[in-house]
């Protein structure tokens, strides 16, 4: 069982929630979020942070990752809104 | 019109099922065991659906662990990478058989109770297996085997969704769907037995948003809106055949689980066509797709792209043509039949056992 999201800090690891997983669809050319009766259509920077939740990077690391790839001020807080998002609705999960 | 491809493939592979649930979404007109499609006709469709683009598969029933073949066709749908959902009553579910339909490469199961309590579950199921799914539920949630519990609500058991999250927790279930009945089939039957009150439904709503901040992060729980609540129509599947194909026992092809019940269309069959002529060129598919088939007051309505006008069952239902606007719309002339509905479950008083009508 996942901890309480009121555990989570930068070292949390996070992993695909169980019986979530990406698809790369090649006939409609994006990144499809697979889950029990429901299908996500991902847009690209969805599917970039998503590839990042592997189950061994920590949400620091995430960043990091994305820091490299996009100069932006705005990447800090889209990406923790983007997370907790994830979170709420069952794609991702805390990693014990 | 360019048609663009089914995401996702429901296959109900049998109508036999040892329950006998008020709220069935089988057609009150269940196929016989032996017009069933073999399992070599599945395993076609299957190919079919994957060159179609479908990524996923729900193996729904009756009851589907009783179709022989089910470890055939999770098997061939891991072949195609087709994420696989198998949707169960748990009765039939033992070690040996979570082990099999792991190794076939099932990837997720759901799992249905009726209610928190042994009794309330027996009046709906119309037999006594609550113990039988509890043990299931237990099995599966100490498998590895990615497991859903859904539990459809009712006015006989919306009082009691703090006990059945309550429950779900307690035997480790990660994920919750509380779905409110949609009526269709049997449901439609039942329904002056199951429709709730509005105010059962909103009481019911406040302890789920509760619950739901408690949980966070421990469980996943979602809340699946009912029919008659809402004033405006639900866009029926995300529109008329635009994501979803339903085949059915004995190979018939529809839009939707309940799309049987439009008795004006006819509706294709696997065994006599393709299914990417069924999907891009039948009749039944194309009936209402884009905006030409509405009539007023959806043709020129402000929110016809929003709501699609609604379910075209519903429309079918209550006012006798699938291309009306959906009856639960306020702009609708016939929304005084479900303004009508939501009085007499106001009204309702204690349901008598000889007035309701189970499957066989």
């Amino acid at each position: 069982m996942a901890d309480g999201l009121e555990n989570i800090v930068k070292e949390s690891v996070l992993q695909m929630a169980h019986g979530v997983r990406l698809k790369d669809d090649e006939e409609r050319q994006c990144k499809l979020l697979l889950m029990p009766e429901c299908i996500v259509k991902l847009n690209h920077s969805a599917s970039e942070v998503l590839e990042l939740v592997d189950g061994n990077r920590t949400i620091e690391m995430i960043y990091s990752e994305l820091a490299v790839r996009y100069e932006d001020d705005t990447l800090h807080r889209d990406l923790a809104e983007f997370l907790m998002d994830a979170l709420s609705r069952g794609w991702i999960e805390l990693k014990q | 019109m360019t048609v663009s491809n089914p995401y996702t493939l429901t296959m109900e592979l049998t109508h036999r099922c040892p329950l006998r649930c008020l709220y069935c979404s089988n057609p009150l007109e269940l196929v016989r065991a032996d017009n069933e499609l073999l399992v070599e006709e599945w395993l076609s469709i299957i190919d079919q659906a994957a060159k179609l683009s479908v990524v996923q598969a729900n193996l729904t029933g009756g009851e589907p662990l009783a179709y022989a073949g089910l470890p055939r066709i999770i098997e061939r749908l891991k072949k195609h990478d087709i994420y696989s959902n198998l949707i169960t009553s748990g009765i039939g579910l033992t070690e040996m058989v979570v082990s099999e339909l792991i190794s076939c490469g099932l990837e997720s199961i759901q799992i249905s109770i009726q209610s928190a309590s042994s009794q309330t579950a027996q009046l709906i199921a119309g037999r006594d297996a609550q113990q039988q799914k509890l043990a299931a539920l237990k099995l599966v949630a100490n498998s590895k085997l990615p497991l859903a519990l859904n539990v459809v609500l009712h006015r006989h058991n919306l009082h009691e969704v703090a006990e059945i999250i309550d429950l779900a927790h307690s035997l480790g279930v990660k994920r919750l769907e509380l779905a409110n009945t949609q009526y269709y089939g049997f449901a439609a039957a039942n329904m002056e037995h199951l429709l709730p009150t509005q105010q059962q439904m909103s009481d019911a709503l406040v302890v789920y948003e509760t619950k739901k901040n408690q949980l966070q992060g421990k469980m996943h729980l979602s809340w699946i809106i009912g029919d008659y609540i809402e004033s405006s129509p639900k866009p029926c599947m995300g529109g008329w055949a635009s994501q979803h194909m339903v085949i059915s026992v004995n190979g018939t092809a529809y839009p939707c689980l309940a799309a049987s019940a439009i008795k004006t269309l006819s509706f294709p069959s696997t065994k006599e066509n393709t299914l990417e002529w069924i999907w891009k060129e039948s009749p039944a598919f194309n009936a209402f797709r884009g905006f030409d088939w509405m009539v007023e007051p959806c043709r020129t309505c402000e929110f016809r792209e929003k709501d699609l006008g609604g379910c075209r069952c519903q429309a079918f239902l209550l006012a006798g043509d699938a291309a009306q606007a959906d009856p639960v719309c306020k702009l609708s002339p016939h929304h005084d039949l479900v303004k009508e509905k939501i009085a007499a479950a106001e009204s309702n008083a204690v349901i008598s056992k000889e007035q309701l009508i189970y499957r066989m």
